[in-house]
């Protein structure tokens, strides 16, 4: 999981928005700070060009090989377009009957229920430590579409007060949202509901007045005590 | 004509307008502001609390009782140049400090007087009267329907404003108003339990009952509660705020609580001796509640933080089997909200009571 503020991501130009929900997979490259090898070369597998690079490889290694094949092989575009299609939409996203196997109704509902559970007491933590109490604040989830490859998601704050804006989010809000995802609840199980709803970016959201004056004190305390 | 607009609590108008405001200020959007709504929800309220919270000096114009010259000024010969001259009335705001114009019962306004208004709402002139550009127009009105003198808006008039419709929300009324406003903790507590009878105007026209119970009806009894202490006076004089069989209903409330409730016995008595001081019945706890967040000081708030806590378990009310965790929340939720709000959070890091009470919070997955 990357979690997209000022503090994680290189590019910050690409944090800024003028609507709500922000979604970067597929507008905007992302480059990290810092994240682990893991989480570069997942980056860079998410990037489409380098992705065609692979099942096009015969492509440029047969003529190398074989006088005989090399003129039939170059004068096929067609083919390499099928392979890439075949590769991309075959391989590497599950087919409508994977996505139907992968999880039932029920169980996708549990999940997208514990994610909101979860997502809404991140976001009350949140609001409370940012003194929020105007506008909404939205958790959004967005997932790559691959399904051979590891998940990759990306997780923001998002609110649209004063102006639609992504949260800069400090050691404590980054800590909370780690939360969202554990051992009975995987990234890897939300990616299964998503391939089956076909829905990769999932908002959820709380009102910033609906905060508990409990929550507002805790963060306050919380506050006062790491300062002493 | 119906009014499709949004209807909003009091406190939902408050922040629109102090939006508004902050907008106006910014130079990023100068509009006139309507609020719709019947007789007593609340709406005279939300601007003065909103010329308060910004600092600036209210004009209010009730259009029923000017003439449109109360608004022209009047005029003199100025015989050096042979013109008319017209004087500029006091009801207009002419400085550069902030104000806010208040166009009361702008609805029920002599039509003889709507050209001027118009020129206000649009031009924010009258005549050569031009209006500061720190000054923000709000009116206000009821409708037609609302049994209220109004004329009907017309299209020119509404075209001028941008509207919306106020209307009384007891749970807004009670953490928004009540509080900051010293309503009497009787009056807060009967709300609470009666949140239907805050605003009654529409069922009272349907009965053809003249006296209906509304926000500004019970501001009034909390008054009367505080000023008048003959119980036989004060309750002709509340049968004749809200209504008689609200009255009667609020006066059974108001002597039980006032049998029970003891507030500053409670805050001048050791923990371990107010179990026995605690009131019996929902009613009192209620109004201890409310009671205990209006009276807290910085000094009394360790007390009234271990009353509240106590309600849970400590005194007798829990083992009578009325609903006090819920109460307990409510009265922590206003408790703290006040504590936040003075600055005073500390009393609550250093107060085992409270300990004690966010660890069975936090225990029961509460937010």
């Amino acid at each position: 999981m990357l979690i997209m503020t000022e503090s994680t991501v290189a590019n910050r130009g690409i944090l800024q928005t003028k609507s709500l929900p922000r979604k970067f997979l597929g507008r905007v490259q992302i480059i990290p700070r810092g994240g682990g090898l893991r989480l570069w070369l997942r980056l860079l597998f998410e990037m489409e060009l380098l992705r065609f690079l692979v099942p096009l490889l015969p492509f440029v290694l047969v003529p190398l090989f074989s006088r005989e094949w090399a003129m039939p092989v170059m004068q096929a575009p067609l083919v390499m377009v099928i392979v890439v299609a075949w590769v991309e939409l075959r391989v590497m996203r599950p087919t409508k009957a994977a996505r139907a196997r992968l999880v039932d109704g029920d169980e996708a509902a549990r999940r997208l229920d514990t994610l909101t559970f979860r997502a809404r007491a991140c976001l009350r933590g949140i609001a409370a430590r940012h003194g929020l109490t105007e506008g909404e604040l939205q958790l959004v989830v967005e997932q790559s579409e691959l399904g051979r490859a590891p998940p990759l998601t990306l997780v923001s704050v998002q609110t649209d007060q004063p102006q639609p804006r992504l949260l800069v989010l400090d050691g404590d809000d980054r800590a909370a949202l780690g939360a969202v995802f554990d051992a009975t609840f995987t990234e890897r199980d939300l990616l299964a509901v998503n391939h089956r709803d076909t829905t990769y970016l999932r908002t959820i959201t709380q009102a910033a007045s609906a905060v508990s004056a409990h929550a507002r004190l805790a963060a306050v305390l919380e506050k006062r005590k790491a300062a002493s | 004509m119906t009014v499709n607009a949004t209807t909003v609590s009091a406190g939902e108008a408050l922040r629109v307008l102090q939006a508004a405001w902050d907008a106006q200020a910014a130079g990023a959007l100068t509009a006139s502001w309507m609020l719709h709504g019947r007789p007593g929800v609340g709406k005279t309220e939300v601007v003065q609390t909103l010329a308060t919270r910004i600092g600036a000096e209210l004009y209010d114009l009730r259009l029923t009782t000017i003439e449109p010259q109360d608004l022209r000024g009047l005029p003199y010969f100025d015989h050096a140049r042979a013109k008319t001259v017209w004087y500029r009335p006091e009801d207009l705001p002419d400085t550069d400090a902030p104000a806010i114009l208040f166009l009361d019962e702008l609805t029920a306004a002599s039509p003889a007087l709507q050209p001027t208004v118009y020129g206000l709402l649009q031009e924010r002139r009258v005549g050569r009267h031009v209006l500061p550009a720190n000054v923000l127009i709000v009116a206000a009105g009821n409708q037609v329907e609302d049994g209220a003198i109004a004329y009907d808006m017309g299209t020119a008039l509404s075209d001028r404003l941008v509207h919306m419709i106020v209307q009384a929300s007891a749970d807004d009324w009670l953490t928004q108003y009540a509080l900051p406003a010293g309503i009497h903790p009787t009056v807060a507590a009967f709300i609470r339990t009666r949140p239907d009878l805050l605003e009654t105007t529409e069922d009272s026209l349907r009965r053809g009952q003249m006296i209906a119970c509304t926000p500004r009806s019970w501001t009034r009894v909390s008054k009367i509660m505080a000023a008048v202490p003959d119980r036989a006076l004060r309750q002709v004089m509340i049968a004749g705020t809200v209504g008689s069989a609200p009255a009667a209903e609020f006066a059974l409330l108001a002597d039980e609580i006032s049998a029970t409730v003891q507030i500053d016995a409670m805050l001048a008595t050791p923990r371990a001796d107010r179990a026995a001081l605690y009131p019996g019945t929902l009613h009192g706890l209620t109004a201890l509640v409310y009671g205990l967040v209006g009276a807290v000081t910085e000094a009394t708030l360790p007390a009234a933080i271990e009353i509240i806590a106590d309600l849970r378990g400590q005194g007798a009310p829990a083992a009578r089997g009325l609903p006090v965790g819920d109460l307990a929340t409510f009265g922590f939720e206003l408790l703290i909200s006040r504590a936040l709000e003075k600055g005073w959070a500390d009393a609550f890091a250093s107060s085992a009571a409270y300990a004690d009470y966010a660890t069975a919070r936090q225990a029961a997955g509460l937010p």
